[in-house]
């Protein structure tokens, strides 16, 4: 429990540190612990969130959603960007980009505190704190996935984030082929 | 020692705050329904008043009067809901569809909530049926209302299909079961039977009125001869109790049911997004209702409570 407190630990506040122990360890069980609680503990805070408008029946649903797509999307995210880290030269292994993967969701955890401090300001001021916040932890995550890509690597920063955005990009150019073919397709019959 | 005391600290802060949710939210949830007390609920009607579900999606059905009724019933269990106003812009529609909900929303007055007609561009027929059963009518001076009235459609093409080599034949349980068949003449039978049902029908209509406008049956029948009438010969009538706005009629069941200041407004019945996506958020129409009759999916008898002409 000792190590894996101080891992938790060094993830929020050394990051960089943090990357590189775990791949250099591996700790798959660990990572596991802690992307469940990344994902158990916010889906839980908007679980009651939901539970107080009307699509309060579909609350338990939608936390046994989150929690089967967020670990599929977990396993297959780390494989996807392991396959382009290595294609931009990356010399690190699968289970190590995993694990610290895993590590690296550790701050959707400040998504609880972050929805009650909403819950007790006026709605105004609730609806924009939750927004920057949540705007916050994203960054903050995608952030902790480059220093892990770089940790597990040993790339560059700008690799490390060209390795991040080479999916989004990748899918943003199939969508905009996608858009000029169909539309191709379909201009001799718009006249 | 120092990092697992600061761990720990945040996983408390994240308990503690888990914890936190789960009891605020409730509270939260009771004290937004209580800020929403004197609650005035508008419920729709647009279009031609036809039973049914009208059209399903995937999240809700809007159309049919199913939905209407729902969204009366809704109005009834909520707390928070003091007085309904019913938005009508309608031509009317079939009288059983049109007594069905006009019944619901008796039910509904007998809860002790009061119910508020607003005719928009026009509340014919079955529409007014419905403002009738209100405890208060509010028109526009120019909306379009009245023809109180029922009538049975009926088409003969038996010269059409002469002329085409069509000869239809059936075979029949009984002398009445193809009544109204468009492939032959009504009989004189026949007709009497139909002008006793329409003459049933728009019995229960004048009675609706009589009642819910406290009229004398005589009076309503006087009336009641299919004409339209404007919105302010209708109030000079009797038919409508005041000429105003939405708005006005919103004031107007907020006073009724004492509600002091500006009461807080529910719309029941508004498409959301996701029924957009998902396809239920056509109004019902009647060039629908004609398409439907014209491919026989509505059966040709039903007594329609609307203008001939609209």
């Amino acid at each position: 429990m000792g190590p894996f407190l101080e891992l938790l630990y060094d993830v929020i506040f050394s990051p960089a540190a943090a990357m590189r122990q775990i791949a250099a360890r591996r700790p798959v069980g660990q990572a596991f612990v802690a992307f469940l609680l990344s994902i158990i503990i916010p889906a839980g805070a908007i679980y009651f969130a939901l539970q107080a408008t009307a699509a309060g029946k579909f609350a338990g649903a939608f936390f046994a959603g989150a929690v089967c797509v967020r670990l599929v999307m977990w396993f297959v995210g780390s494989a996807v960007l392991q396959l382009i880290a290595e294609f931009f030269g990356g010399r690190g292994t699968a289970v190590g980009l995993f694990a610290a993967i895993g590590f690296a969701h550790l701050p959707f955890i400040f998504a609880v505190p972050l929805a009650v401090a909403g819950l007790l300001l006026p709605q105004g001021a609730a609806a924009t704190v939750f927004a920057v916040g949540v705007l916050v932890l994203i960054f903050w995550v995608l952030g902790l996935t480059v220093v892990a890509i770089q940790g597990v690597h040993g790339l560059s920063a700008a690799k490390a984030v060209l390795v991040l955005l080479t999916p989004l990009l990748a899918a943003g150019a199939a969508a905009l082929a996608a858009v000029v073919f169909v539309g191709a397709a379909l201009w001799p019959l718009a006249g | 020692m120092f990092k697992r005391s600061v761990v720990l600290l945040i996983a408390g802060v994240v308990v503690v705050s888990l914890v936190a949710a789960a009891f605020l939210v409730p509270g939260l949830k009771s004290k937004r329904s209580g800020g929403e007390k004197n609650t005035v609920a508008i419920i729709y009607v647009d279009g031609v008043i036809v039973g049914g579900r009208g059209q399903a999606g995937l999240l809700g059905e809007t159309g049919g009067t199913d939905a209407i009724i729902k969204q009366i019933h809704q109005a009834r269990d909520d707390a928070a809901v003091k007085a309904v106003v019913l938005r009508i812009n309608s031509p009317g529609g079939s009288a059983p569809a049109s007594q069905e909900v006009g019944t619901e929303l008796k039910k509904l007055r007998a809860t002790g909530k009061p119910v508020v007609a607003s005719m928009g561009d026009m509340a014919a027929s079955g529409g007014y049926w419905l403002a009738a059963v209100t405890d208060r009518i509010y028109a526009n001076p120019a909306t379009l209302t009245g023809s109180i009235g029922v009538y049975i459609p009926y088409a003969n093409w038996q010269e059409l299909y002469n002329k085409i080599g069509i000869r239809s034949e059936k075979i029949k349980s009984g002398p009445h079961k193809d009544i109204l068949s468009p492939e032959r003449p009504m009989t004189a039978e026949e007709r009497a039977i139909i002008q006793v049902m329409v003459d049933d029908l728009y019995g229960q209509f004048v009675a609706v009125v009589a009642e819910g406008r406290k009229m004398d049956p005589a009076r309503v029948r006087q009336l009641a001869d299919g004409r339209i009438y404007t919105g302010s010969q209708a109030k000079e009538l009797g038919l409508v109790d005041e000429l105003g706005t939405m708005y006005d009629a919103i004031d107007g069941a907020a006073a009724m049911a004492g509600i002091k200041g500006k009461p807080v407004l529910k719309e029941y019945g508004k498409v959301s997004p996701w029924s957009l996506l998902f396809g239920a958020h056509d109004e019902a129409s009647l060039e629908r209702l004609f398409f439907r009759r014209f491919r026989q999916e509505v059966p040709l008898t039903a007594p329609l409570a609307m203008p001939e002409k609209w």
